[in-house]
């Protein structure tokens, strides 16, 4: 026996030393990569030793880190709109180095290979846009406002609601299936002004991404697509600022130093005064008895420390709101009312470093939106009040793991905790004629978690492929929902520069927003999965093709997805968005909401092409995209397969930018959409209802009950196609402290009347008889803009 | 109740208020006509019956359809309608039902040609200059009754607002038919001295229930005469009704009026290239005082 136990213990030994000897050491070069001058981390620059074509990425925070055999190494780090950076190592021990990679527009004349950029062909995700901060700012807008949504929007994959509306639909999913993420926290509402403009202020982001498919496994929550928006941290070396004025709104951002070289600061604040100027147009426009007005703020701000070289902290917040109201007098009758509602966000995070090959990332998170209508009417000595609210607030943690061990794999590991408190609605009405009555829905409370693992691998040169799984937990009401997400995607490079893709995943979502009409008004409710009303649920199958023209600077995807839905819900024939207090027989009901909607399934499918520069003297994209929305729900359209609202058979976008001279960039864009689907009332008939009398008492002839529309099909009629071109020039000047830009745009430019919805007059047609007659209402007529901002 | 069915009403014409303020708000907003090709702009023949076993009379209501932009909306009704061939046959046998001058509708008595659970039956109505419509229903087999009904004064001149109203209750009690997919329908009628009033109208489904009793109560107020309380009679009604008829009442039931947030409401129809509904029924009735 000891005998057999020495044997075995030699056998390990010299298999130890054998494999010592046989393998070669490895080190591990690790750091943080910061753009020089502001000292912003700099999130998916590529480190590679080109030698081996060996190759990592910095993470969301900028830290990296490559394990490497020893010897010499020369390592080349290259990020898009940067110059690259070789240097030189001797690796025989673990290295930590940082780096300051600075920024070409700083740069004079710099001619930058483009062999050097980052390849799309050689990620793994697909399905994946990232738009550069500094495009979103060049491509004109409405009323001069640079809109991260809207830019989004021009995105394949993405059409947008209605004229103006910055809602979301990624890949035939509805508003509701995006996860908008800003450092961390999800937003709600993501809009200003019904959904003409978006929350997110250009001048405080650092990133854009949105990925509309093969979510890797850190993703979790919503169905159609991940936007996630980082803000900037705050130049780090220079207090900074920039000030626009515009038509519609100011907005004025700082950044600086708080200790020069270890903290940093960042405010951006927004406001908008339509009210101000359009207040003498709606007062003459209601021959002055009436008034109204809108207007929004935001602002954002954002704190991070230094502590020392392994720890970060991150404080950042978001706080905004929007109110509509009018007023109106009409002999003894004043009317008054409003809708308002707003934004809240805060993240506590910290990074910390644990190893060369560990990182990780704490945050505390809290989120809450709300909305309000309020109603006042007064007739003489009467008077009547309503005002109603709704909200959610959310108390999140989340935990990630980087662990990168060597150059093959990259794993991620994390959980995330949310506690939600959804408060449907409380309304509180008073007056002369109804009993007081203040009828508050109870407070729904949820839980909802996820832990992940994933691991981006590196399986042979040509094949690499994202696996994990995300498992996802959901309790409210007494019920536990367990699901487990599955996601995989892959490349495969089939030549250099050219790779096959190829993903799946299963996605969940336990909120649901009611929308009733496509009109945009926040009348939208945020409601949880609960007992009786169950979570969603996708499953994401796409395929596509990724070329980098890198001598052309040109990204080239082409992507075929099905993708099918179920759980999806939807208000009911008949039910309005007023109702969710009364139950049938008129009792206080919180719940009665679900009483209002009913459950199917949907399924889109499609292909996207996209053409992207994102560097040099004419940038932008060319994307078009060909899609199916359809919907299937028993209790609508007879449980017949119909059309979704927003499914658009074509969608075309075309983005320009290009920068004449260190002077003037011209911009303009073009997009096309096949017109949305909607139900039309076709022809109206009398209906009857029976009524029972065995000996005939009672005729069905004396029950004339009513007329009904004849609406054919759901969503059986398309709208007219909408398409639009907008253009703009900017003007830049130098001056001895500041950089001023002047900007003259056109949103519209050959003012297409696009239709923004539909109605029906009955006209006389002057012989005394009536006719029905279909009519649009269009928005926007071409609109100028003018714009400057100061930038020092 | 009533009091909040008013607030709702209030609050629709003040929503359709904002409505147009928020049209008039939006300064560049721009009206204009659309001229797109819009589809179904014929007239199309609507028709509706309800059949049963035990109807002495069936009826067959027949009217048309207006499409909203192909003419002048002045008139509603075609007087070429009365000319149509109704024809109800059940495969085997047929009949045209005529046209009776005095009620306005088209009927016949069900002496000449009864109508049998179980069967199903096929109208078909043609009219000169429009597309000729057939529909298809099935009679329920069985024959539902009550096995208990209860009748109860719960209170006495209760005032809801307008004339003082007695509160009755009536629990009623069925067993459903077990097997298949059941609809009913309660009807109340009330009867004071020669005043019969349509009282309530409920739908029931045995999902989840199939096989069992079921059970309901039904409230409502009856009128108090001023001539002096005049005890009413009720007659319920316990229809088992199929599925083209459920889902059409269920329908007609979802449509609002007035609310301009919500959602367009479509009716049920069974006709082929027309509109309205030819459903049957099988039921029973009980008399209470």
């Amino acid at each position: 026996m000891n005998r057999l136990y020495l044997l075995i213990c030699t056998l390990f030994i010299s298999n130890g030393l054998w494999a010592q000897t046989l393998q070669p050491q490895k080190f591990t070069i690790s750091g943080t990569i910061y753009e020089k001058g502001s000292g912003e981390t700099l999130p998916g620059v590529v480190a590679v030793y080109e030698k081996e074509n060996i190759g990592t990425a910095s993470n969301a925070f900028g830290f990296y880190s490559i394990t490497l055999p020893t010897g010499e190494i020369e390592l080349t780090y290259r990020y898009v709109g940067f110059a690259p950076q070789t240097l030189h190592f001797v690796l025989d021990k673990n290295i930590k180095q940082d780096i300051y990679l600075e920024n070409n527009s700083t740069l004079a004349e710099v001619e930058v290979s483009a062999e050097k950029q980052e390849r799309i062909s050689e990620e793994t995700r697909m399905s994946t846009i990232e738009i550069p901060v500094d495009q979103i700012k060049n491509i004109p807008a409405l009323l001069g406002e640079k809109d991260v949504l809207k830019a989004v929007q021009l995105l394949p994959g993405v059409q947008k609601g209605s004229e103006g509306s910055t809602g979301l639909y990624v890949r035939g999913g509805g508003p509701d299936q995006n996860l908008i993420i800003l450092d961390d926290a999800t937003v709600y509402n993501a809009s200003h002004l019904f959904g003409f403009f978006s929350l997110f202020n250009g001048d405080a982001l650092k990133s854009v991404e949105l990925t509309k498919g093969g979510f890797p496994a850190r993703y979790g929550g919503r169905l159609s697509s991940v936007l996630e928006m980082r803000m900037k941290d705050g130049n780090k070396e220079k207090l900074h600022g920039e000030a626009g004025i515009g038509l519609l709104s100011s907005r004025l951002t700082l950044e600086g130093p708080v200790v020069k070289g270890k903290s940093s600061f960042l405010v951006s604040g927004r406001r908008t005064y339509i009210d101000i100027i359009s207040q003498p147009f709606i007062a003459l426009a209601n021959r002055g008895e009436g008034t109204g007005g809108y207007f929004f703020y935001d602002f954002n701000a954002k704190y991070n420390h230094t502590l020392n070289d392994r720890n970060r902290l991150y404080i950042s917040g978001y706080f905004g709101k929007d109110k509509f109201y009018f007023r109106s007098k009409y002999q003894d009758d004043i009317t008054r009312g409003n809708f308002r509602w707003g934004n809240a966000t805060a993240t506590t995070r910290w990074n910390h470093i644990f190893s060369d090959k560990v990182f990780a990332n704490t945050s505390l998170i809290f989120t809450n939106y709300q909305f309000g209508i309020g109603l006042e009417e007064r007739f003489g000595t009467d008077n009547f009040s309503l005002n109603y609210t709704s909200g959610i607030q959310d108390w999140s943690v989340k935990y990630d793991l980087d662990f990168v061990p060597n150059p093959n794999h990259y794993v991620r590991v994390g959980a995330l905790f949310t506690y939600h408190r959804f408060k449907p609605s409380a309304t509180v009405v008073k007056g002369t004629f109804v009993e007081d009555n203040k009828r508050e829905a109870d407070v729904i409370s949820s839980y909802e978690n996820g832990i992940y693992a994933e691991d981006d691998w590196l399986i042979t040169e040509k094949l690499k492929v994202n696996y994990g799984v995300r498992l996802s937990h959901y309790y409210a009401q007494g019920k536990n929902y367990l699901r487990p997400e599955p996601r995989i995607s892959a490349r495969y490079m089939l030549a250099k520069d050219l790779s096959l893709k190829a993903s799946y995943a299963l996605m969940n979502q336990y909120v649901h927003l009611l929308s009733n009409t496509g009109v945009g008004l926040p009348t939208d409710l945020w409601v949880p999965a609960t007992s009786q009303v169950g979570p969603q649920q996708s499953q994401q199958g796409a395929i596509g093709l990724a070329k980098d023209l890198p001598q052309h600077n040109l990204m080239i995807s082409l992507e075929g997805y099905y993708k099918t839905m179920d759980g999806v819900i939807a208000y009911r024939d008949g039910a309005s968005f007023l109702d969710t207090d009364v139950s049938g027989n008129g009792q206080v009901d919180n719940m009665s909401w679900q009483e209002n909607i009913t459950t199917g399934t949907g399924r889109s499918y499609g292909g996207e092409l996209l053409f992207q520069r994102k560097f040099g003297k004419l940038t932008g994209w060319i994307g078009y995209t060909l899609s199916w929305t359809k919907l299937k729900f028993d209790e609508l359209n007879f449980g017949k397969e119909y059309f979704a609202r927003y499914d658009r058979r074509h969608d075309i976008s075309v983005v320009g930018i290009y920068k004449m001279s260190e002077r003037i960039t011209l911009s303009a864009t073009w997009v096309y959409g096949t017109g949305q689907a909607i139900t039309l009332p076709l022809a109206t008939y009398p209906i009857i209802e029976h009524s029972p009398g065995f000996d005939h008492t009672n005729t069905t002839s004396s029950l004339i009950y009513n007329n009904a529309q004849d609406y054919g099909e759901k969503n059986g009629f398309r709208m007219k196609p909408y398409h639009r071109l907008d253009v703009a020039a900017q003007w830049h000047k130098e001056l001895k402290r500041c950089t001023k830009t002047f900007e003259l745009g056109f949103y519209n430019a050959y003012s297409r009347k696009n239709p923004f919805f539909y109605f029906i007059q009955l006209e006389n047609d002057g012989n005394g008889n009536y006719r029905n007659r279909l009519k649009q209402i269009s928005l926007f007529p071409i609109i100028p803009s003018v714009t400057w901002t100061y930038k020092w | 109740m009533v009091t909040n069915k008013k607030e709702i009403e209030m609050t629709h014409m003040k929503y359709s208020w904002i409505f147009g303020l928020l049209g008039l708000f939006m300064l560049s907003s721009c009206e204009d006509y659309v001229d797109i090709e819009i589809p179904q702009q014929e007239k199309r023949i609507v028709a509706y019956s309800f059949i049963s076993p035990q109807d002495t009379v069936i009826q067959v209501f027949v009217g048309n359809s207006l499409p909203l932009f192909a003419g002048s909306q002045n008139i509603q009704f075609e007087p070429e309608l009365i000319n149509a061939t109704v024809r109800l046959s059940d495969g085997i046998n047929e009949i045209i039902i005529p046209f009776n001058t005095q009620t306005l509708n088209f009927e016949y008595s069900t002496s000449d040609y009864p109508i049998v659970s179980g069967t199903t039956y096929t109208l078909t109505i043609e009219v000169e200059g429009y597309e000729t419509v057939t529909a298809q229903t099935t009679v329920p087999m069985q024959t539902p009754h009550f096995t208990s009904t209860e009748l109860m004064l719960l209170h006495e001149g209760s005032s809801n607002g307008f004339e003082p109203q007695d509160k009755y209750a009536i629990d009623m009690k069925w067993n459903d038919i077990a097997g298949t997919e059941n609809y009913y329908s309660v009807n109340i009628f009330s009867t004071y001295g020669e005043y019969t009033n349509a009282d309530a109208r409920y739908y029931y489904t045995d999902k989840d229930a199939d096989g069992t009793t079921l059970s309901r109560r039904a409230e409502t107020y009856s009128y108090y005469y001023p001539e002096g309380g005049i005890e009413p009679s009720f007659r319920i009604y316990l229809l088992n009704v199929n599925k083209d008829y459920y889902l059409y009442h269920r329908s007609i039931q979802n449509i609002t009026y007035g609310d301009p947030f919500s959602e367009p409401s479509m009716v049920y129809t069974n006709f082929e290239n027309g509109l309205g509904c030819f459903g049957a029924f099988n039921g029973s009735s009980v008399l209470l005082d």
